[in-house]
């Protein structure tokens, strides 16, 4: 990417960002967009632009998960402080529609055991599904606490019907070189899915949620 | 194929132009001796140029004896074609499927499929909500099936994808997005009338529906939102249908069903962004999930950044193989990779003398015979036979001269 989006042009859009966010306090944190502008691209006919891409920092710190357990998951659970549910605690929701829409509202995630996410169709029906918010698998392979982190590292991405793709990246309380690595990365990922890489895109810029737009590319 | 004809090959490839593409490099990464040492080659038997004009085939299906090709086109075209047992192309000559009149070009096929066991009656799908049926004995349609209007929640007429079921009696389409649900929309073939709507399994846009192939209730649909549902649709309520959701943590782009030596019906996965994942129907375990960057080493290239994963095949001892190529150079590199828990993935076949960027493939497992149909709007056949270089040079003369022209307008 260095040829195309110098690191100075990055560092001034970021700078650019921050300083504008610290000049008017807001009432939330701004949450920090990366928009690619694309060209030479049919959405008809072209392979769909959709995907996920997991960042190197977390970009929305606030997400709450909620882990759905067996014994092993939901003891290590509570000793981390993260909220959990068992089967019972499943079983007892009844499959009641009203009930699984309201758990699906409380949190931004969900990571299940193995044993659990074979029943979710079974004890909650297709809520969880509905609402975006399937859980994703949480192996006693790998550490809870770090497939947590990577949950909450890994932002979902997909060009509609125009020819622009939105994606946030970070926030305004982020450090300057903890939002040029995510902004980087994104760039480079994204752009490695293009058909023709950087031919396809006509624009890139970073806006955060009330400033103006600074332009990459 | 030897390493001097692997050599001529590589000499005779098209430098990229300048306008485009100067800034993907891409390679092999191993010597074009190890390259013949490590895959099998396989041929153009024969090929058809079904437009000139930019139009991409993105619709595939051979009937059930494999003697009959059906492709369908970005500009809504139909070409139908028969298939010799060695892997020659004829044209079956009367058009039977008539071009969608629509002139703002916005509709375009989203799947073409035969009737089960019938290689004259077919089903198109377009982009506009609509699939028609034809029988290639008789002059037009058969029946149409839409979106019925005024339905609570609305169903959008916009269809991405289609299929029909083991004994071509349901036909299901997945629809967009549409003001907070995606449908999925079943019909009665033989009756003509709609029967009904899933919309409380997919949060995102529908991209792949697929039935088993001999289980008539049985099926799977993926979408954006990385979720695999499977469904028993002998039950009348979604919620009891919905046997079983794998997360793919991704976006689906392509579904197909296997068996493997077992007899179990495995579900693999093409992501939209290059991965591939498969996974035990039953329990939903994951069996295989290999990353974009582990199948590109697997064909031994050298960027991810020019890649795209194609379609996943069984062969006849049902084992797997992975279906891929690359972007630049019109798709100069096309081959497989065979994919097992055992050996993870190994290179398997170099397709000699691709010409375009592959979108849809067909695999023949009796013949050993792949067809694979691009954004060139071109149809390959590829076979062990490397006699017949014909067609190609044929093609190739082609493509040389209307560059010759673009260089030179006066």
């Amino acid at each position: 990417m260095a040829t195309k989006v110098s690191r100075d042009t990055l560092l001034e859009g970021v700078n650019g960002i921050l300083e504008h966010s610290l000049k008017k306090k807001r009432g939330f944190l701004e949450t920090v967009e990366l928009q690619i502008g694309l060209k030479n691209y049919d959405p008809q006919k072209d392979k769909r632009f959709s995907g996920t891409v997991k960042l190197k920092h977390i970009p929305r710190p606030k997400m709450k998960v909620c882990i759905l357990g067996d014994q092993q998951h939901c003891d290590e659970a509570k000793a981390n402080g993260v909220e959990f549910m068992d089967a019972e605690a499943l079983k007892k929701l009844n499959k009641n529609k009203k009930l699984v829409k309201k758990l699906a509202k409380s949190y931004d995630a969900f990571l299940a055991s193995e044993s659990l996410i074979k029943q979710i169709p079974r004890l909650l029906g297709p809520g969880l599904n509905k609402a975006g918010k399937f859980p994703a698998l949480l192996s006693h392979q790998e550490s809870m606490m770090a497939k947590i982190e990577e949950v909450k590292s890994t932002i979902k991405f997909q060009m509609k019907k125009v020819l622009c793709l939105s994606v946030a990246v970070g926030h305004v309380g982020m450090k300057q070189d903890e939002l040029t690595q995510n902004i980087s990365l994104s760039i480079n990922f994204l752009v490695s899915l293009l058909k023709k890489n950087w031919q396809n895109v006509r624009s890139l810029h970073i806006k955060s949620s009330m400033g103006p737009p600074q332009r990459l590319y | 194929m030897s390493f001097i004809e692997y050599l001529d090959e590589a000499a005779a490839k098209e430098l990229p132009s300048s306008e485009d593409e100067e800034d993907i490099k891409d390679e092999d990464t191993c010597s074009p001796l190890q390259l013949a040492k490590e895959f099998r080659a396989q041929y153009t038997k024969d090929e058809a140029v079904l437009s000139l004009q930019q139009d991409y085939v993105l619709g595939l299906c051979a009937d059930t004896g494999f003697t009959r090709i059906v492709a369908g086109l970005s500009n809504t075209e139909v070409k139908i074609y028969d298939l010799s047992e060695g892997g020659l192309l004829t044209t079956v000559e009367k058009d039977h499927v008539p071009l969608l009149q629509n002139t703002q070009n916005t509709n375009t096929i989203c799947g073409v499929r035969f009737m089960e066991d019938n290689a004259n009656t077919l089903l198109v799908s377009t982009t506009n909500g609509l699939v028609r049926l034809f029988d290639l004995r008789t002059t037009g349609e058969q029946a149409r099936f839409e979106c019925e209007s005024g339905t609570s929640p609305p169903v959008p007429n916009t269809f991405s994808c289609f299929d029909r079921n083991a004994n071509s009696r349901i036909l299901c389409c997945g629809t967009k997005l549409f003001l907070d649900n995606a449908f999925l929309v079943f019909y009665d073939i033989r009756e003509r009338k709609q029967l009904g709507v899933y919309n409380e399994s997919h949060a995102d846009d529908v991209t792949s529906v697929r039935f088993h192939s001999k289980y008539p209730d049985l099926l799977c649909t993926g979408s954006t939102d990385g979720l695999i549902n499977v469904f028993d649709i002998k039950e009348s309520d979604e919620d009891e249908a919905l046997r079983s959701t794998m997360n793919t943590e991704s976006s689906v782009h392509r579904l197909n069903w296997h068996q493997n030596s077992n007899d179990q019906d495995i579900i693999t996965c093409i992501t939209h962004t290059n991965d591939f994942k498969s996974f035990q129907c039953l329990e939903c375990d994951t069996i295989l999930s290999f990353e974009r960057s582990d199948i590109v080493a697997g064909i031994r290239r050298k960027s991810p950044a020019n890649f795209n994963l194609i379609n996943a095949h069984s062969m006849k001892d049902n084992s797997l193989f992975l279906l891929a190529g690359t972007n630049i150079n019109r798709g100069e590199i096309l081959r497989s990779v065979t994919a097992s828990v055992k050996d993870s993935l190994k290179p398997f076949t170099n397709f000699v003398g691709n010409k375009q960027i592959v979108r849809e493939s067909l695999y023949d497992a009796n013949r050993d015979l792949l067809v694979t149909g691009g954004e060139s709007g071109i149809i390959s056949i590829w076979t062990n036979d490397a006699s017949n270089t014909n067609s190609s040079n044929q093609l190739k003369s082609k493509s040389a001269a209307a560059k010759k022209r673009k260089n030179m307008p006066y």
